[in-house]
């Protein structure tokens, strides 16, 4: 039978050498299979708008489906980014004992701008640092309650930006700590190291969302495309009783997985980015508040890429898998 | 052509239904396939496209053995072969021209070419003005045409019709049969199933009668 198979092929060969090449200079036979994929492609869109309703709504959950793990790593990336641009603000505070005035925490101060690893030390008063606390704290009015000021004078020092090798930082930290002056000492990146712990948690349980809900989008796709199956059944039957390969009939379903896939994707990269301007207010406000340049950023071309481009293989595979466990049980008899 | 060697079919549930059915079709010939319902008849067909498989014998088409072929060259068969039905096998909701073209688009014909024989095979069942019609639009006798247009649409080796007048009166059937004889004059090979014996007695052609799965007359 292989003889059969070859003599069709041949037979089209020589139809293709036969006729005269078409408009595109194509070879015949290629300008066919050309002619079909688009085709197929334009008839398998054709078919998603005869049912809009059922179509809309597997495009709409494959896109929530995707929204949620996207948005969530936008997120993430933006709470990154913004941390970072606050890290090279490298500060320490060094607490003074709180019985010392703030004559001695200005004399404290003038002797560590002299240190060869410092570049800057700036005394902020025990009122200074009351007046910061009632405005940026929002316990204003619990503050005022107080008879008198519980905090003690701190020293904010800038090292030098050559310092930046975990160990000298920590040297440095342990000779401030000696001072007779010192109450303790407080490296604010600490709490940056926090952060990126929680981010990198946070981080990983996008990556298991991310798989779940793509599984998630394989049974969406794949149970709309069994739907469509049952209804095209009289169709598969004919088709495969005139001669259609599996690979014909499969074809115009993958191509819905493909329309699916790809309509689902492009509405989720829609979400997220209206996720991104309703929030894009509130951010630029706490940016501002931190005294810091940083904007929003939305997600990337090849993070778009990825979305879509994702979407687009889960909506094919899903097909896929529906199509071809099902249709073996549509051999006509 | 087509050659039936010591075939049997039977079905685990309704026991043997074709027993060493032999005979031998010639290229250009034009043969019915008589019996009363149940004899056989659909079952003798449905082996030829491999919609079912011999349990014994031989089925050699074009001087190939049809046991041989695999599933995945199943539709490379079927491609050589113009299949007409009963209930005509239509799709509704596609135009009389989609329709008959399906055959050249599951082969990959191009669409001029395609469009050349779509119109070339409507024009020989006289359906050339109706080709943008919708299948429900017709009457039973044009989509049974429409069905034989699809049948012709690839120029297949052998043509194998399945009661193709079952369900059209008398008139229409004799212009259907009218039909298939033309076919023959111009060389094509027929094998058509019918229990009609007297539209079967008019044209003279060779008759196989099945009686309960056995071929009891042959001429």
């Amino acid at each position: 039978m292989a003889r059969i198979k070859q003599k069709t092929r041949r037979g089209r060969n020589a139809n293709a050498v036969r006729a005269r090449r078409t408009n595109n200079g194509l070879p015949n036979w290629l300008q066919a299979y050309v002619d079909l994929q688009v085709e197929t492609l334009k008839a398998s869109f054709v078919r998603l708008r005869r049912t809009p309703l059922a179509s809309i709504m597997t495009v709409l959950v494959i896109a929530i489906a995707l929204t949620i793990p996207a948005s969530f790593h936008v997120f993430i990336k933006n709470v990154r980014q913004a941390s970072s641009t606050l890290e090279a603000t490298n500060q320490i505070s060094l607490f003074l004992k709180p019985e010392l005035t703030n004559e001695t925490g200005a004399k404290v101060a003038e002797t560590l701008k002299k240190h060869p690893q410092i570049a800057m030390a700036e005394l902020i008063t025990k009122e200074a640092g009351l007046q910061d606390l009632k405005s940026y704290s929002g316990f204003g009015d619990a503050l005022q309650a107080l008879d008198f000021n519980p905090l003690p004078a701190v020293v904010s020092i800038k090292p030098k930006d050559s310092l930046t090798r975990p160990d000298d930082v920590e040297q440095l930290l342990a000779e401030l700590r000696r001072l007779p002056e010192t109450d303790f000492v407080q490296l604010d990146t600490e709490w940056m190291h926090k952060l990126h712990a929680i981010l990198t948690i946070a981080q990983r349980s996008v990556l298991v969302f991310s798989i779940l809900l793509s599984l998630g989008v394989l049974f969406i796709v794949g149970n709309t495309i069994r739907l469509e199956l049952q209804n095209r059944r009289e169709e598969i039957v004919v088709a495969k009783l005139i001669g259609a390969t599996d690979r014909f009939i499969r074809r115009p379903f993958l191509y819905a997985g493909f329309w699916y896939g790809f309509l689902g994707g492009t509405l989720a990269w829609l979400l997220v980015s209206f996720f991104l301007l309703f929030l894009r207010g509130p951010s630029r406000h706490l940016a501002e508040l931190y005294g810091s340049p940083y904007t929003l950023s939305f997600l990337s071309l090849s993070e778009t890429e990825l979305l879509i481009g994702a979407s687009v293989l889960l909506g094919i595979i899903g097909a896929w898998i529906v199509v071809a466990y099902h249709l073996r049980e549509l051999d006509p008899t | 052509m087509l050659q039936f060697i010591n075939v049997s079919k039977r079905y685990s549930d309704s026991g043997e239904i074709l027993s060493n059915i032999c005979f031998h079709l010639e290229k250009g010939e034009m043969a019915f396939l008589t019996g009363h319902s149940g004899a056989g008849k659909s079952t003798l067909l449905k082996l030829i496209p491999l919609i079912e498989r011999p349990n014994r014998g031989q089925i050699l088409f074009d001087g190939r053995p049809i046991n041989a072929v695999s599933k995945r060259q199943v539709p490379y068969l079927r491609r050589k072969l113009g299949l007409i039905f009963q209930d005509y096998r239509l799709l509704h909701d596609r135009t009389v021209f989609d329709n008959v073209a399906l055959p050249l688009l599951v082969a990959g014909y191009s669409q001029q070419e395609t469009a050349r024989r779509v119109r070339a095979a409507l024009d020989k069942v006289g359906l050339l003005r109706k080709e943008k019609r919708y299948p429900l639009a017709l009457s039973g006798g044009e989509q049974q045409r429409v069905g034989i247009a699809r049948a012709i649409v690839h120029k297949p080796s052998l043509i194998l019709a399945d009661e193709p007048t079952g369900n059209l009166d008398p008139g229409l059937s004799a212009e259907i049969m009218d039909l298939f004889k033309e076919f023959n004059q111009v060389g094509v090979t027929l094998l058509i199933a019918s229990h009609d014996l007297d539209l079967i007695s008019r044209f003279g052609c060779r008759t196989l009668k099945l009686q309960q799965g056995q071929l009891v007359a042959d001429g």
